[in-house]
Formats: C-alpha cells, structure tokens, sequence
C-alpha cells in the first residue's frame, strides 16, 4: 500500500523546497483534495480527504496525524535540569522523569517566546518539543551549563494517534502497559522490534498518544499501526482537523493566538504568560529564570494589557478574525481563532482582548461578523459570552484505564 | 564572615576611585586586590634585578581634572609634564616631525602652509571632542537611567552643539563617523605627520586608519585631554606612578582596607541580590553593594556566572570584542641611544614610529588576518633609572607595539622573538647604537596581559572603544549605567562608559551612581 518514490525527500510546490516526513508517502497515498501547506519547511496536509470526516474520526474513533515538522531538541547533560529551569518558566526539578510538562519561555522582558512540551525522558536527558525554531536561543542560553544540545528535528519523527479507539489500537500492537500509562507520562517500548517512545500528550484534548521514533523505520512503524487500526476506524487527518480540537480544546498556538516576541515587530504585540492565562504555570519562587524580574514587576503595574480569552458567540456562524466591541461601539480585540464546534454545538472563539479592570465590559462584548451567503456578506453583530477554557472537557481524556472500545 | 558596606573587586586606577569616593562617604569598604598590589594595568612590577616601573601603561594623555578635585589629590605629589609633552615623529627616510604638546600645537618640521592647514583641523578635532567630554562625565541616558536630570545633561549637551552654528553642526555630522584618513589626506600632505595621527587615533583599538569610524579613536583621546589638565599631561616620569600612589594614600585615608593576592572567584548572589563575594581561596566577604572593575566579560561571565544573567544579556556581553591589540616590550639599555644625525634621544620626548598613513593601515591589515605586522608601529618612552637598584643610571625604553594579534596565525610559540627583532632592528636604523646596549628585554603579548593582569582578551579598554559601544552602548545598552540586573552590584571599569586609559571617569561616574542610588 504505501510506496516509497525514492531518495527524493524534497518537493518542489510553493516556489521552494520543502522537506517531505518521512511519512509523506502514507498520507500523499491517501490524500485527495490536493491541499498541503507549508509547516516548518515541510509538506503538510492541511485536508487529507475530508475535513468533517477527519475531525470526527479525533471524537469517535482514531485520528493519524504527522507530527514531525515539529522541532524537537535533545537536552543532554549534568546540569540539564538548571539549564531548563533557567529556559523555562515551570520548575523542572519538580518534573518526575517518564513525565511530559507543557511549558513556556520567555525573554529577559518576561514576553513569551514560544511554548511547548518537555519530556523528561531521564535524569538528565530531556526532549524539548517546539512550534518554532529556536536552535540558536537554547544554544545561547545554555553557556555556562554543563549540557548538550541536540536538533534532532531532522532524526526523530512522530506521529500523533488522537481518539477513543487509540489505546485499543495499541494494545491490538502489542503496547503492554498502555493501560497503565496516566496523561503526561512517556514510556519507552516497542512495536514489531521498532524502538518507541510513547507518551500519553497530545492536542485535542481527547485520549490520546504521541509516539516518536527514528526516520528510518517510519514506513514499517506507520504500516503496522495502519493495518492495526482498520477495524477502529483509523483515519490520516490534516490540520484542519486538528484545529478544529485543539480549539475545542482551548489550547493556544504560538504566532497564531500570540506572536512569538521573537517574531514581534511592535513592542504591544508581545505577551506575558499572565496575558495568555498561562500565570498558573510559573514558578517564581524557583530561583533565577529568564524574564522573572520582568514577569515579577508586570504584576505590580496595572497597565491594560490584551490577554486570551475562550468565547462563545450566539448563533451559528463561526466569527474567525473578526472584531470585538465593547457596547457594540468600542474595539476591544480581534478573534484569533474560531469554529463552529460539532461537540458543543456552538460558535465559540479565542480571541486578544483589552478589556482593562472593569468588570462591567465584560458582560457588554459583542462580535461583528461578515458572513458570506452566495456572493453577499450579512454583517451580524453577537452576543459574546466569555467562558472559562477548555469548550469540551471530556473524561475519557484523563480516564486511566482508559476504556476498551 | 566579615561584612563591609561596599566591596570593590579590582585595585586598578577606577576601583581605586570609587573605593576612596564610598569610603569618604562613611561608608566601611574593602578592596579586593587579585595582584600583589594595586594600580591595575598601570601598577608598577618588578620588572629586572629589583626594579620597578608601570609595566603596561606608562604615561597618561592626561587625567580627569574633576577626579583631582573631587578626591582632592591635589595633596599628593602628582608629577605632571610642566611644559608639555612633545612628540618625534620617527621617520627613517625624511626628516623627524615633532609634535608640540596638547595634540600639535605647535609642530616643527613641516611648511608653513601645512602648519596653516594643520593648524584649522586641529582646532576642528578640538571642537568636536567638546561633545565626548561634556558627555564623558555625565551617567549615560540609557535602558535604565533616565532621571530627569540626565535628560537634561544631555539636552543641554546636544543644545549646546547647535548653538555652535548651523556649520559646524553639520560639520560635526558629517565627519563623525568617518575615517580619520579621509580626514588628514583632504588637509594635509607630510606623510609622518600623518601617520603619527592615524597611530594616536587607533592606538589600542582594532581599526585602521581607514576603517569607517577611526575618528571617533581619536576624539576619545582629545576629549580626554581637555577633560584634564590639557598641556600638563602626567609626566613620563614616573607621573603614571604618582597618580596612582596618590589614589591610594587618599583611599588608604579615607579608611578603604585592602585585600591583596585575592582574586575573587564568584559573587555570592541569592535571588538575583548580591549579598558578598568569594575568593578562590576559599574566603567570603559580604556587603550590600558590590563594585566590579574588572571586565564586564570576567564580571558577568565568570564572577556573576550565566546562571544568574538574562540570555539577552550574555547573549550581548558575549558578543562584544575584547581580544587585545596591543604588547609592550620594556628594554633596560646602557644608556640614552644616540640617533642617526647624532641627536641624543630625549628622555623627555616620547617617540612614534608611524612613518606613514599606509604603515599603519598595513600593519592594521595584519592584525586583521591574525599576522605579524611587517613593519610594525610602536611608541617609546625613554626613562632614566634612578633607583636603590643596581639598574641605577641605566634606562628604561617602555615600547608599546601596535597591532599585535590577540590570537597570532601558527601560534606564538617562535613569533614572540620575531616581533622583539622587528622593533628592535627598525629603532637600529634610526639609532644605530642601540642593540649594543641592551641589558635586559622583555616583552607581554596580549594573553600574556590577560593572565598577568586578569582582564578578558588583555584588551587596553576591556572591551573594544568604537561607536557601537560608546555612552549608553557601553558595555551593553541594559549596563550602560553602571548598575545591573544584579541588585547591590555595579561595574566601573574601562569596559564602562566613557572607556579605558589612565582617565578616572568611569570610577567617578559609577561612585557618583551609587550614592544617588542609596538616597533613592
Ligand atoms: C599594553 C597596554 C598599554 C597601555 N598603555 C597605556 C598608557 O600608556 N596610557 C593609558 O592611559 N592607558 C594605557 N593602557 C590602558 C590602561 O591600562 C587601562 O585602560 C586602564 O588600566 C584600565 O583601568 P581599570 O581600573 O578600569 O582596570 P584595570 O587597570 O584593568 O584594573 C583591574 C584590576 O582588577 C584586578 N582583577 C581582575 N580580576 C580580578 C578578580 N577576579 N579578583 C580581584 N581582582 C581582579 C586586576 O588585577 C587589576 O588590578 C594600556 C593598556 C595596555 C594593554
């Protein structure tokens, strides 16, 4: 079924070359809308063949999604352990090892840079899982540590099974402890005699697993799991899908949600953890990090800032990119993400908001939003409710065992 | 452990400044010396059979004249060059230029047109320098120092540049960031006058004559010679030392207590607070405030440590230059040399060789590629030797050689003698007498510098001097103000605004910071 054209890993599509994962044949084979985008350099299925499908397969039986345009670095080394405490905002020696931590760093301005997920895979050997590039910063930020820094982007690929009928999936592949594995824990094992690294993470808030292994035993690994899960209805999904749950989910994403301060050419587009809801997660009694002092003396000042919020929108259209209003008159922030949500049934949004102190704006937001219908916009303005994250909160996300199905 | 209010790491000239300027403020200071005395780059070592003498910085363009007021040094003997120091511009084909006191006053051996043309240029450079000494003198405006009364030095500093006219604004905008080759070659024609020129503007730091702008190099120099005594620069006779005895007896007076043969290993910081030091012997001091004029390098990277420092800070402190450009050769000789056209060489002159523009440039050009100049430039002091040593009557020439590569190509292992025989052989030529006399020589390269005397890259500023790291860049825009993200620690070195030589006001500046900051 899957065919492997040769040593040809590049394409040619946008005008440049992009990388081709090494399951690129797997899902090129499925694929039929013609619709790929360019993620981190490499060819990306934004739909595989249909978008509905795809997303339900996420919520009712088991999604296939390539997660190897990720970058993942390798951290090696003694002081392992204070060089992330000094990169990130968490306190990773309170990190047990076999556990995943979803984590953010910040500048020496207490702006965020970019988030992402840290496995600890032992003592002092840590995976550091990222949306953007940042080689040369964890370099920079490593002087003075005894610790090695690897870019292992191009080496290790992943694939992210995501829905009900995963774990049964992997227990049909001989994954023994699958059934004890809690979310945000890793395990290393192995399927068929191929080395893997499995952990219970992923970005749709649903049960769900990421495994990562070496690029050259891809075409064996993704066969197996393909041919495991065709009676749990396995389905390769593209982006879309994807979106459409980690919305759902309520998770940000890095120069979607936010700008990287990195990517940020105004000074007012940059954001704190505070700003992304994200607070909780720092830890400011751990000792020195980079952009404590800044996150400390931001608390002490109540200057307006945007933050994120979760939104629900009456009616049914969803409301990507529009604006907010305050009384229907004041702009107070823009949606930076949106979907009509098939699990709540709802329009529901992330979006940037200035909403200052005052508790009374919020209960006065509206949206405006041009819906097309057959060459004409209808300008609507809705009512904005804002919710507390996540929209869709499902127990089989964290249930351990999780059920047989 | 014992506790002071202010500990100072480093008793060169600028630690010795604000030790004595907190300590006559009633505060308890100690000063932690890692050598076996003070002075810095500018101490006096043993050097040959018990004789000692500067053996890096030997003569000072001149001091801050508010640092002599403000400590009032003016007690001690400070030993000055009453009537000015003048230049001889070596030369082995045409005839030696010689340079008048306060950059050229006067000159001998050129035309009167050229003296003309000179004349105009000079006092050009001289108003120009005006804006880096009124700066020079002020805590740079910057990241994290803009009190109003800052800002208003510094409008009042820029208003004053309009007020000099239209022209000479423009003048000033145009010429600021040039190369101070373009500048002579538009005016003047001797080629040993400018290349002793174009030797003062780059001595020190890594350009050439025509790198983009070399001029600022030398309105560094001017604007310090109008920030002190102008004609009465020290003497090169023992002037160097007696700044340096009088910073000490004043802090010695002031109460300051010493710690010598103590080089301190890290400072001791908890929550971003430093709260002491440590030494590599193991012993701790503590104090509320912690003064560092040693490198901005050795101090964040090594003292306060990576761990504790921003990325963007490290990131910036480890992208500045600070490999050293410059070595010094000390020869003990028989007696004065004679030269050539059977003048004595005078021990009250100090001689360059620059014999041109093009030799400087050239000589920059291997710096550059990491090589042994062909040619090398240098400057000489002659000093006679009146000691207790049995040296007594013999001279010392104090050679300081331009252009020397921090990292030579090949190593240098075998080079360290070739680069002594070039200088040696070229001084040959124009006073032929003088290998015969040679008693002892010894020569510092720029690691040597950096071990010796503990400062990253044993560069003469600690860092490089040029227009990306001047004022509020200086070492880096987050530290330009002498205080860190480290609270209770500051920096006061040459590696800090306005820069290095034997000038006194970064010290001045950082002390003045700190007790503005305890008011606060
Ligand atoms: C070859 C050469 C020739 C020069 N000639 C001249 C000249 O003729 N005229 C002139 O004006 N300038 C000259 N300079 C420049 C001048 O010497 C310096 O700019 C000046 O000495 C800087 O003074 P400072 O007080 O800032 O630092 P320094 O003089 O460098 O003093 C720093 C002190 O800190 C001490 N220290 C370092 N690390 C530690 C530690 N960890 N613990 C404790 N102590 C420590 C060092 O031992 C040193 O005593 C020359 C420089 C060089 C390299």
């Amino acid at each position: 079924m899957i065919q492997s054209n040769g040593k040809n890993d590049r394409d040619i599509i946008f005008g440049k070359p992009l990388f081709r994962s090494p399951f690129y044949d797997f899902f090129a084979a499925q694929e039929t809308e013609g619709n790929w985008y360019n993620w981190n350099g490499y060819k990306s299925p934004t739909i595989v063949s249909d978008q509905e499908l795809e997303y339900f397969s996420i919520r009712s039986t088991c999604s296939v999604f390539d997660i190897t345009p990720l970058n993942k670095y390798r951290i090696v080394g003694s002081q392992a352990v204070e060089f992330l405490n000094k990169l990130t905002v968490r306190d990773v020696a309170k990190q047990n090892v076999a556990t995943v931590k979803y984590t953010l760093w910040c500048d020496q301005d207490g702006f965020v840079i970019d988030d992402g997920t840290l496995f600890r895979i032992s003592d002092n050997d840590f995976r550091l899982c990222s949306q953007e590039k940042h080689l040369p910063w964890l370099i920079d930020t490593s002087h003075g540590f005894d610790v090695e820094i690897i870019d292992e982007s191009k080496h290790v690929c992943g694939i992210s099974l995501q829905g009900p009928t995963s774990a049964s999936i992997l227990r049909l592949l001989g994954v023994n402890g699958i059934d004890n594995l809690k979310p945000f824990h890793l395990f290393q094992t192995k399927i068929s005699n191929i080395p893997i690294m499995i952990s219970r993470t992923g970005f749709t808030g649903d049960l769900g697993y990421e495994i990562f292994l070496k690029n050259n035993v891809a075409n064996k690994f993704i066969e197996r799991v393909w041919n495991a899960g065709t009676n749990h209805g396995i389905t390769a999904i593209g982006y879309n899908a994807l979106n459409m749950a980690r919305i759902e989910a309520g998770f940000i994403v890095a120069n979607i949600d936010f700008i990287s301060s990195d990517h940020a050419i105004r000074p007012n587009r940059c954001r704190r953890p505070d700003d992304l809801g994200l607070g909780w997660i720092v830890d400011l009694n751990k000792g020195f990090f980079n952009g404590r002092r800044a996150i400390i003396n931001s608390k002490l000042e109540d200057s307006e800032v945007f933050k994120i919020y979760a939104l629900e929108i009456d009616g049914k259209e969803p409301a990507e990119g529009s604006i907010i209003y305050y009384n229907k008159k004041d702009e107070v922030g823009t949606v930076t993400s949106a979907i009509w949500s098939p699990m709540t049934k709802k329009s529901i949004a992330l979006a940037q908001l200035k909403l200052g102190s005052s508790k009374s704006k919020k209960d006065n937001l509206w949206v405006e939003i041009y819906s097309l219908k057959e060459l004409q916009y209808h300008k609507l303005m809705k009512k904005v409710s804002i919710v507390k994250p996540p929209f869709v909160n499902l127990s089989r996300r964290s249930a351990c065992p999780p059920a047989k199905c | 452990m014992k506790s002071y209010d202010v500990i100072v790491i480093g008793a060169g000239h600028n630690g010795l400044i604000v030790a004595s300027k907190l300590a006559s403020s009633g505060r308890k200071v100690l000063l932690i010396e890692a050598g076996e005395t003070y002075g810095g780059m500018a101490r006096s070592e043993v050097l040959f059979e018990g004789f000692q003498a500067p053996e890096l910085a030997s003569n000072a363009f001149g001091i801050s004249k508010d640092v002599v007021q403000d400590l009032g040094l003016s007690k001690y003997e400070i030993l000055f060059n009453e009537d000015g120091l003048k230049t001889v511009g070596l030369n082995t084909e045409n005839e030696n230029v010689i340079f008048g006191s306060s950059f050229g006053k006067s000159i001998e051996g050129i035309g009167k047109e050229e003296f003309k043309r000179w004349k105009e240029l000079r006092e050009k450079f001289f108003n120009q320098s005006h804006l880096f000494q009124r700066l020079a003198s002020q805590i740079p405006v910057g990241g994290n120092h803009k009190t109003f009364g800052s800002k208003v030095n510094l409008f009042l500093t820029a208003a004053k540049l309009r007020l000099q006219g239209r022209e000479q604004f423009q003048e000033l905008l145009r010429m600021i960031t040039m190369c101070i080759a373009d500048l002579v070659e538009e005016e003047l024609e001797t080629p040993s006058l400018k290349g002793l020129i174009s030797f003062d503007s780059t001595l020190g730091i890594k350009l050439g004559p025509r790198s983009p702008t070399s001029y600022l190099g030398l309105l560094y120099k001017l604007s310090q010679i109008k920030a002190s005594y102008q004609e009465k620069s020290l003497s090169i006779h023992g002037g160097v030392t007696s700044f340096i005895n009088a910073l000490f007896k004043s802090a010695e007076e002031n109460g300051v207590d010493f710690v010598f043969k103590g080089k301190v290993s890290s400072i001791i910081i908890s929550d971003s607070v430093a709260t002491g030091v440590k030494l590599e012997n193991g012993v701790e001091y503590s104090a509320k405030t912690i003064v560092s004029s040693i490198s901005p390098v050795n101090t964040f990277l090594d003292l306060v440590g990576a761990q504790n420092l921003e990325t963007d800070l490290t990131r910036r402190i480890r992208a500045l230059r600070y490999s050293g450009n410059t070595s010094k050769l000390n020869i003990i000789l028989e007696e004065i040399p004679k030269l050539n056209n059977s003048q004595n060489l005078d021990e009250n002159y100090r001689y360059v060789y620059a014999p041109s523009l093009a030799s400087v440039e050239s000589n920059f050009n291997s710096l550059k590629y990491n090589e042994l100049p062909s040619d090398p430039n240098f400057e000489i002091y002659f000093n006679k030797i009146s000691s207790e040593s049995s040296l007594n009557g013999a001279v010392m020439a104090s050679i300081c050689i331009q252009n020397t590569p921090y990292s030579l190509k090949g190593g240098w292992k075998n080079s360290k003698e070739v680069l002594m025989k070039k200088v040696i052989s070229t001084i040959q030529k124009l006073a032929p007498d003088f290998s015969k006399g040679i008693l002892f020589k010894s020569l510092l390269l720029p690691h040597e510098t950096e071990k010796k005397y503990c400062v990253a890259g044993g560069h003469w500023h600690h860092s490089e001097l040029q227009i990306d790291s001047l004022y509020s860049l200086r070492p880096t825009f987050d530290v330009s103000d002498y205080s860190t993200p480290i609270d209770g620690l500051f920096i006061c070195g040459a590696g800090t605004h306005p820069g290095g030589n034997l000038f006194g006001l970064s010290g001045l500046n950082a002390a003045k910071k700190i007790l503005r900051e305890s008011i606060k």
